[in-house]
């Protein structure tokens, strides 16, 4: 909700900045970011009252005084329109009223406040009383709809369940109405989707000088979902969903009648009301001290009073609640009213001491132990996505995909591991080792079940660094992933084959699914660890670019020298060597050699070979300053 | 061939949602509560209807709740329901909080449909306000620093009344960046559990943890918890 501050600062007295006023709106509960002299505000979707420079208004009627009391020469004594309607859905609009007009000389230019809000706030001028109504939608949060009198020519309707459900809205859209969605017709015409937008062929146009006005008060829940549906949102739509004030529809268009008299000659005008029930003011007891308890604060009776009179409440033993105030329904409500109004952060902390005892949970224990036990053997945990496009026997459908790909709930964490593999095998990665805990959801006949499983999958080198570098990944690794726990453990274990998967790669791919309770007890025996937040962490954003690994293997002839060369490698400090590692060690007679590997990348950039082959010279010559230390082969300088 | 001996192998990682949520997890266990968990799929009257959220609520509509197997249920839209399935089996005082997936119907750059939440509930005599305040004084502190400034401002969820979002400051970037959200439980909902409301009062709080995440890890992208890159995981062994 945008708000010109020119438009507030008019109608409060005191003195007040564009900052005060975010301010107080922010303690408020209104989150806003002050634009050019506008103040762009997040109203919460139950505040549907705010959604106006009145809402607004009485808002900050808590801090300021503010002249919010718009009164206008009422059109209730106009003569009574003679207007041919019919509401079969009372239940769904309880209140509407008619107001036509008659006019010439309609004014090209406005008043400046209002032209200010066409021009300020990006408001788009369309005719005479269409721009009324938009402006009045902003002043005063209750949409209206215009249609060209000219063109009404029977009965006026507002139902549901009509037979030809096509209508073509303003904006030329064409739309096949649901049988169950509100609409105005006229001789069985849809004109209008009820508090949404209005029809194409009773649209008003710069030619219109007869127009009839229609304010009506819709339910909330007959409207919400409506716009999305259709795809139609508008300002209406945004302000019924939320909720409108049911007693304002004859001040309304009072005040609209005021605003097309200033800019035009008004040659006839005629009003009338439909009312279906009585507005039934919601009251709740007046309880100064339960608010106090609520919030654990000590005002006054007399304070208490003041904030919720401020606000528009009248308070006696009773408060009686704002025709506009759909949100308040009981003293917890009121209570929200009042810490509001006093601020949040000015109520004070008080301590808090448990009357209970802390209590693990064997689940979250067991999976903290399985994890354990595999990060310590080199493996990543991953958590995918439920979705999937496979359909088992027992897949559980989902009714409103995001797309055809994820129709299903997974019954298996193997495709996604695969992904993950297939993944990271693009990456240049040469050992992989994966794998995820989670639940998964099946239907069985009618119900649906659950199990909770773990999944392995792993491809390529055991580790990256000596000793492990040289040894692949075998079936009989992954099969035996469990036996320092078990030793008579038979894990299930899969070759996955690359062609099935589609890799183009040639390291063997196995894989392991269980169900978590089959392994509880072996893995029980693992101790738990204590998880805690990193105190400092320096996160590097992940590179999209390629690697370039470079393999130098030192001849060193003093062993002393070893340790040497290794910090010397630590310390090397080059933004774009993304890592290193010893891959070989071989030792023989008297001299050892030492195979390290170097991996560059940048996060900006594709590397060349060139540039990093003048890194690895740098590196080299940096290192071999002895004859005790070199690499064979090399040529230097 | 022998199983490689675990202390030579370079270690593996926990996720880092996973250690975002067993930290908090067990920071609330530390303080009382109980860690307790609930399906993901859920029905429509644990996920919404007895945490007050009305059937024309628009959280409830197609676009934002994933529905399953012919609206029969839904992918849990929060872990509120995994709440009121505890507060259904418990009579105060009791100090709950449960960890997990769930779904909401969005996929963009900032937003995904899978995502994890912790929430925390406290249901005795005379929980007030002001006792809320204290405890996310000591949440936010024990998680972030003891002089990271806080604030709190009204807010609307249909299960507390009052509701507030809770925002720290941020030295760094000289902002106000959001963390969680809490309130006092509606007595609407304390009642649907057939808890006295007007004996009993309770407390909740909820965080999204792939956002804590970020702003802990300095993670800028939320969708790079989800591609099992291994680049991304390795900094966090």
């Amino acid at each position: 909700m945008k708000v010109l501050f020119e438009d507030l600062k008019r109608n409060i007295e005191d003195d007040v900045s564009i900052e005060d006023i975010s301010e107080s709106l922010f303690q408020l509960g209104h989150e806003n970011e002050i634009g050019l002299d506008i103040l762009d505000i997040d109203i919460t979707p139950n505040r549907g009252d705010c959604l106006s420079l009145k809402g607004i208004l009485n808002e900050l009627n808590c801090f300021y005084k503010v002249n919010n009391n718009l009164r206008f020469d009422s059109i209730k004594s106009f003569e009574k329109l003679d207007l041919n309607f019919e509401n079969k859905c009372i239940d769904d609009c309880p209140e509407i009223s008619f107001l036509s007009i008659e006019a010439k000389d309609l004014a090209k230019k406005y008043d400046p406040d209002i032209e200010s809000f066409f021009k300020n706030l990006d408001s788009k001028k369309n005719n005479f009383f269409t721009d009324i109504s938009n402006y009045l939608t902003y002043e005063m949060g209750i949409p209206t709809h215009c249609y060209d009198f000219e063109k009404i020519d029977g009965s006026i309707s507002l139902e549901k369940n009509i037979h030809d459900r096509s209508f073509t809205a303003l904006t030329n859209k064409e739309i096949k109405i649901d049988k169950n969605d509100l609409v105005f017709t006229m001789n069985d015409e849809i004109i209008n989707l009820a508090g949404i937008m209005g029809g194409k062929t009773t649209a008003c146009s710069d030619d219109t000088k007869k127009v009839l006005i229609e304010c009506a008060f819709f339910n909330s829940e007959t409207i919400i979902g409506k716009s999305i549906k259709y795809d139609l949102k508008t300002e209406a739509s945004f302000r019924f969903e939320r909720g409108v004030d049911r007693s304002i529809q004859e001040h309304v268009l009072s005040r609209f009648y005021e605003i097309a008299n200033k800019h035009s000659k008004i040659i006839d005008a005629k009003f009338i009301n439909f009312s279906y029930s009585d507005l039934k003011i919601k009251q709740i007891e007046a309880d100064v001290e339960k608010i106090n308890r609520i919030l654990d604060i000590d005002i006054s009776n007399h304070k208490f009073k003041e904030i919720l009179q401020n606000l528009g409440f009248e308070v006696s033993d009773k408060i009686s609640i704002p025709s506009f105030r759909h949100d308040i329904n009981n003293q917890n409500d009121i209570a929200e009213e009042i810490a509001r109004v006093i601020g949040f952060n000015n109520i004070p902390r008080k301590p808090l001491n448990f009357r209970t005892n802390n209590k693990n949970n064997n689940r979250v224990v067991l999976d903290q132990k399985i994890r354990t036990y595999l990060t310590n053997l080199g493996f990543f945990e991953c958590i995918n996505n439920p979705f999937s496009a496979e359909e088992a026997d027992n897949s559980i459908s989902v009714d409103n995909p995001l797309d055809s790909n994820k129709r299903f709930m997974r019954t298996s964490p193997k495709s996604s591991l695969v992904q993950n593999l297939i993944f990271n095998q693009r990456r240049q990665k040469e050992t992989i080792k994966l794998f995820e805990i989670s639940d998964f959801y099946i239907k069985e006949n009618d119900n649906i079940s659950s199990e909770r499983r773990l999944g392995i999958i792993c491809s390529g080198r055991i580790d990256k660094h000596f000793p492990f570098f040289n040894q692949k990944i075998n079936k009989g690794f992954l099969k035996e992933i469990f036996s320092s726990l078990d030793s008579s453990f038979d894990l299930p274990v899969e070759e996955i084959s690359n062609e099935e998967i589609r890799s183009k790669k040639n390291e063997k791919i196995f894989y392991s699914e269980i169900e978590l309770s089959k392994i509880q007890a072996m893995v029980e025996r693992i101790p738990e660890k204590n998880l805690e937040f990193p105190k400092k962490f320096n996160y590097q954003k992940v590179s999209e670019f390629p690697s370039i690994s470079r393999d130098i293997s030192f001849l060193v002839k003093d062993f002393d020298l070893i340790e040497d060369l290794a910090t010397k490698i630590n310390e090397i400090n080059i933004n774009i060597l993304k890592e290193h590692l010893m891959f070989d060690y071989f030792e023989k007679d008297d001299e050892v050699k030492i195979g390290y590997r170097f991996v560059f990348q940048s996060r900006k950039r594709t590397l060349q070979d060139s540039e990093v082959d003048k890194i690895i010279d740098d590196i080299v010559e940096s290192l071999t300053v002895s004859e005790k230390v070199y690499v064979p082969g090399y040529k230097y300088d | 061939m022998d199983n490689p001996n675990e202390s030579v192998l370079n270690r593996g990682s926990f996720h880092p949602i996973t250690i975002t949520k067993i930290s908090i997890l067990n920071l609330l266990k530390d303080f009382g509560f109980e860690i307790i968990d609930g399906p993901e799929i859920e029905s429509e009257k644990y996920n919404f209807d007895m945490l007050n959220i009305k059937e024309k609520h628009p959280a409830r509509q197609m676009h934002d709740t994933f529905y399953i197997e012919n609206k029969s249920k839904v992918l849990r839209t929060h872990t509120s329901p995994v709440q009121i399935r505890g507060m259904l089996d418990r009579t105060p005082p009791f100090a709950l909080t449960s960890g997990g997936k769930v779904y909401r119907k969005d996929d963009d750059s900032t937003h995904l449909p899978m995502f994890n939440q912790i929430e925390g509930i406290y249901v005795d005599e005379n929980v007030t306000f002001s006792k809320l305040k204290d405890l996310i004084y000591r949440i936010i502190f024990a998680i972030f620093d003891e002089d990271v400034k806080i604030r709190f401002r009204p807010s609307f969820f249909p299960f507390t009344e009052p509701s507030a979002e809770v925002d720290i400051f941020f030295e760094d970037d000289k902002k106000w960046l959001e963390v969680l959200g809490c309130g006092i439980i509606n007595p609407i909902v304390l009642e649907n559990c057939n808890i006295d409301s007007k004996k009993y009062s309770g407390l909740a709080f909820g965080l999204g943890i792939e956002r804590l995440a970020m702003l802990k890890f300095g993670i800028s992208d939320i969708r790079d918890f989800y591609k099992s890159n291994l680049d991304f995981l390795e900094q966090f062994r």
